[in-house]
């Protein structure tokens, strides 16, 4: 036991493998904020997000250091979008953004 | 109670027999010492207890493979009553010279001709009768699959056990050998009980190592070098080997009963099974179909997988839920340390629950692909190209799942390694798997990519994805030529079994019980190691001086917060540090149920939940005047604000742990491939921490004064970071192990601690030998990052290649007369390794 925990010590390396997750919420005053994470409790934090509408990105940037991204909300349907490469996307579609 | 042993040679339909006899109740467990699994029910049968235990499927009964010592240290040393030995009634010359291996024993032996369908599309009429008389045991007919001939093995069993004391040892006569096997016999003086003594005397006189090692142990009296002697007058007057002397007699005996006792109608005719190996085996089409059937592999069991964890993780998250729900709250920056741990904890356990979904399709899976018989037809197809890497066929599948594709999973490819029937091979495989491209590294490379590698992303990923299987060949090479060289390799056995449908009970029963041993032992060993892990990262904790700090940053907060909220209605409500404190919790607790809820409907219940508990403080969260606006807009900024103290508390934490100061100290090393000591905590904390390194290298470079600035850009700006830095940094994760599960599972699959170690070092070592290479030859020559990308993807190509095409040593003759029946007992293979 005493050589796994060394070996656990040193060792390097990712998280477990995870879902990716993300919510959104409508703040009520035009803006929405979107909070990313992993499966494992993991931080999303510099993981891309993006709002597309019609298959176009309207809105890009990077969750912050508290896992979130705040945005104006664009007018007509649109889809936020957390994308932490292939395998790691989650879409969510505005109208299952709510108040 | 009758203990029955059920044996047979793999492939005879044994574990469907096993299945129909036993139902579902049934128990696993391992053989002692040994990662074999070992399957026993009890039940109970007219009135009878019995025990039966599932022996492992093995050819024949001397000691080439750690099943057939298994499976003969159950008999010796639990003494069944009674075995029931599973014969392939469509292939009864071969099935049955482990029957006679199995009558020597002395132990009364049922036999059930089982498949008996198939033998009977097959054309063979077997006089089943006829065999009983001439073998002296009941024989009696079966069809595993079909579900057909439970109670008349059972009924043969009671009546073999009622008449035990009928029973006279069954005998082969050896001819010339009888002089010897009966000196021996008077040599062993030990009470062998159920177990006949003659049959003692054989095994020590065919050298079979286990047998003299346990009469060595058990009888004082026994004289090793008096058999020895008798071996050595035998070959010497006789010119024969005694070991291929007795399996002849036994091959001799099985083709006698097959001719006295099966007809067949259909000779020279073409079987279902060959019409479909025409197709499958064919040499265009059989590679374009195991392709195909990888393919579907893939998108079943890990993308498919992954789709329901969607749906599964909720489960999980509420279970979270409800534990942070009993525990004690946090007061503003200060969290109770119970809480932390308990949270801890669960996201152990959780990460690991979460996998559930994918092994249940996986291992469903494989057991169609066992059952239906296409698996030792993979091992056949690419059994030539691994066995250059010292793996075998059957790597296949283990490393497809462990990232083939754009990204796999270390754990169930590890898993996955369990039939691989060459041991060597399969210590080998269960090494070479976690080079594969773990499918949670994506993000890590995505980040890196996105900072430096803009116009090159594709390329490079391409590069990323398959130079690991470069990586993984090279690396099953090395250890069998090195630390595994020693490894035992089973004599080489290639067989093809015919085709079935597999039974759904079947299945369904071998995907549970394999899932349920991950939960078992995966999860103990994790909590295990979680706790380690905690104290490891906590302790020893801030000093005095930081807590103050803290403290006051701590204040400074709340009076803005105070500030804003002071001239509002609600005022005397939150105007304490405890109403603030619980506020705060109330906000956080609602966002992670929020998390959660994906539809209005669910947020509409969550609504009604959380007002019911506090009606002022769910307007303040859900705020829809401008009173509460303004109020929730001040809990938003301190949210945050307290957020941002919690983390400087774990970094601070971190970096004062036990694993920060290792991440220091190897700086002197690991300076030499451009990581300092920054990077390195961050690698060490991302494995431990559970922060995907994304989010601790983000955190990392992050610029204190703008929270708008890009992780990657703020990577970029620091310190002079490179291209070249991030490329190397880039093929440490690649060589890197991926996570504590799969190295738990490295444990659980070799059953030593030390192969577990061992995976964990060797790559680091390795990692980092490479990349202080690249990084020095890099900024020697002035390559970019793309170009010491391409140079290394092309030298670990070329050694590949190099390593596949070194000669082995081959026997390079052939003709002569050659075994014609299936399941050839290849000799050239045994003595080719």
């Amino acid at each position: 036991m005493k050589k796994t925990i060394l070996g656990l010590m040193v060792a390097s390396s990712l998280a477990f493998g995870h879902t990716a997750l993300m919510s959104c919420f409508d703040n009520g005053d035009g803006t929405v904020t979107c909070e990313g994470g992993f499966s494992d409790g993991s931080s999303a934090s510099g993981t891309i997000f993006r709002v597309d509408q019609n298959g176009k990105a309207v809105i890009e940037g990077k969750f912050d250091a508290d896992s979130e991204f705040s945005f104006k909300k664009p007018k007509g349907d649109y889809k936020a979008i957390l994308d932490a490469g292939e395998g790691h996307k989650v879409v969510v579609d505005s109208k299952n953004i709510v108040e | 109670m009758i203990k029955i042993a059920l044996a047979g040679q793999p492939n005879s339909g044994k574990s469907t027999v096993f299945n129909l006899l036993s139902g579902v109740y049934q128990h696993i467990a391992n053989y002692p010492g040994v990662t074999v699994d070992k399957k026993s029910a009890f039940f109970n049968y007219k009135n009878q207890d019995i025990e039966i235990v599932d022996l492992p499927g093995t050819y024949s009964f001397s000691s080439y493979s750690l099943e057939e010592r298994v499976a003969k240290n159950f008999i010796i040393d639990e003494q069944p009553d009674v075995i029931v030995n599973i014969v392939d009634a469509s292939n009864i010359k071969r099935s049955m010279y482990l029957t006679f291996s199995l009558l020597e024993t002395g132990v009364p032996v049922v036999v059930v001709l089982n498949m008996m369908d198939i033998a009977k599309e097959h054309g063979l009429v077997i006089d089943s009768e006829k065999i009983s008389q001439m073998l002296g045991v009941l024989v009696v007919e079966a069809s595993g699959a079909k579900g057909v001939g439970k109670d008349t093995i059972l009924d043969a069993v009671i009546d073999t056990y009622n008449n035990k004391a009928l029973y006279s040892p069954f005998e082969i006569y050896y001819e010339e050998l009888e002089p010897s096997i009966k000196l021996v016999e008077e040599n062993i003086h030990r009470d062998t009980q159920n177990i006949s003594k003659r049959w003692f005397a054989i095994k020590a006189l065919e050298g079979d190592s286990q047998i003299i090692d346990k009469l060595n142990d058990s009888d004082i009296l026994f004289d090793e070098s008096f058999v020895e002697d008798q071996e050595e007058f035998f070959h010497a007057t006789y010119d024969k080997d005694i070991n291929q002397f007795l399996a002849t007699f036994r091959y001799d005996s099985a083709d006698v009963i097959f001719h006295k006792c099966v007809t067949e109608n259909k000779k020279g005719q073409i079987s279902t099974s060959q019409k479909i190996d025409k197709i499958v085996l064919n040499k265009f089409l059989a590679f374009p179909i195991l392709a195909l059937v990888m393919f579907v592999f893939y998108q079943l069991a890990i993308v498919g997988g992954y789709k329901i964890t969607d749906y599964t993780w909720p489960i999980l998250a509420s279970f979270k839920n409800l534990v942070i729900g009993v525990l004690p709250e946090a007061d503003i920056a200060s969290v109770p340390m119970i809480s932390d741990f308990a949270v801890w904890m669960v996201n152990s356990v959780n990460a690991l629950l979460n996998y559930i979904p994918i092994f249940i399709i996986l291992f469903a899976l494989i057991a169609i692909m066992e059952d239906s018989g296409y698996m030792p037809r993979i091992a056949f197809l690419l059994d030539r190209i691994f066995r250059k890497f010292g793996l075998h066929g059957q790597s296949t599948l283990p490393l497809i799942l462990g990232g083939a594709f754009t990204g796999g999973c270390a754990v169930p490819g590890i898993m996955a390694t369990k039939g691989i029937a060459d041991e060597r091979a399969r210590m080998a495989t269960i090494l070479a798997v976690p080079y594969m491209n773990c499918l949670a590294k994506v993000p890590f490379y995505t980040l890196l990519l996105g900072a430096f590698f803009v116009a090159d992303m594709g390329v490079m990923m391409f590069m990323i994805s398959t130079v690991t299987i470069f990586i993984s060949l090279i690396v099953a090479k090395l250890v069998t030529s090195t630390v595994l060289i020693n490894r035992e390799t089973t004599p080489f056995m290639m067989e093809l079994p015919t085709y079935h449908i597999p039974t759904l009970k079947g299945v369904m029963l071998t995907a549970w019980q394999r899932v349920w041993i991950y939960i078992k032992k995966v999860v103990t060993i994790v909590m295990a190691v979680a706790v380690v892990l905690f104290v490891m990262l906590e302790f020893p904790g801030l000093s005095d001086e930081r807590k103050i700090h803290i403290a006051q940053d701590e204040t400074k907060a709340l009076e803005k917060f105070n500030v804003f909220v002071a001239d509002s209605l609600y005022y005397e409500h939150i105007d304490t540090r405890e109403e603030v404190a619980s506020l705060l919790n109330f906000y956080d607790l609602y966002k992670s149920r929020r998390m959660n809820s994906t539809t209005p409907e669910s947020v509409e219940k969550l609504d009604m939940e959380f007002e019911e508990k506090n009606k002022l403080f769910f307007q303040i969260v859900r705020a829809n005047d401008k009173d509460t606006k303004a109020i929730n807009k001040a809990l938003r900024d301190l949210s945050k604000e307290r957020n941002k103290l919690l983390r400087e508390i774990k970094d601070e934490k971190i970096a004062n742990s036990p694993l920060g100061s290792i991440g220091k100290s190897v700086e002197s090393v690991t300076q030499y491939a451009g990581f300092d000591w920054k990077i390195n905590i961050a690698f060490l904390s991302s494995f431990a921490a559970r922060e995907s390194a994304v989010a601790t290298l983000g955190s990392l470079y992050e610029n204190n004064k703008a929270d708008s600035i890009r992780a990657e850009e703020a990577m970029a700006q620091n310190s002079g970071y490179s291209d070249l830095h991030a490329v190397v940094m880039i093929i440490f994760m690649i060589l890197t192990p991926p996570c504590i599960a799969s190295m738990i599972v490295i444990k659980l699959q070799t059953g030593k601690y030390r192969w577990m170690v061992f995976a964990i070092f060797f790559p680091i070592t390795l990692g980092i030998g490479l990349c202080i290479t690249l990084f020095n030859m890099g900024t020697a020559y002035g390559w970019s990052g793309l170009e010491t990308m391409t140079y290394f993807y092309i030298s670990m190509a070329l050694v590949a290649f190099i390593l596949g095409f070194m000669p082995n040593k081959t026997i390079n003759w052939k003709g002569g007369f050659v075994p014609k029946t299936r399941g050839i007992y290849s000799h050239y293979e045994k003595y080719n390794k």
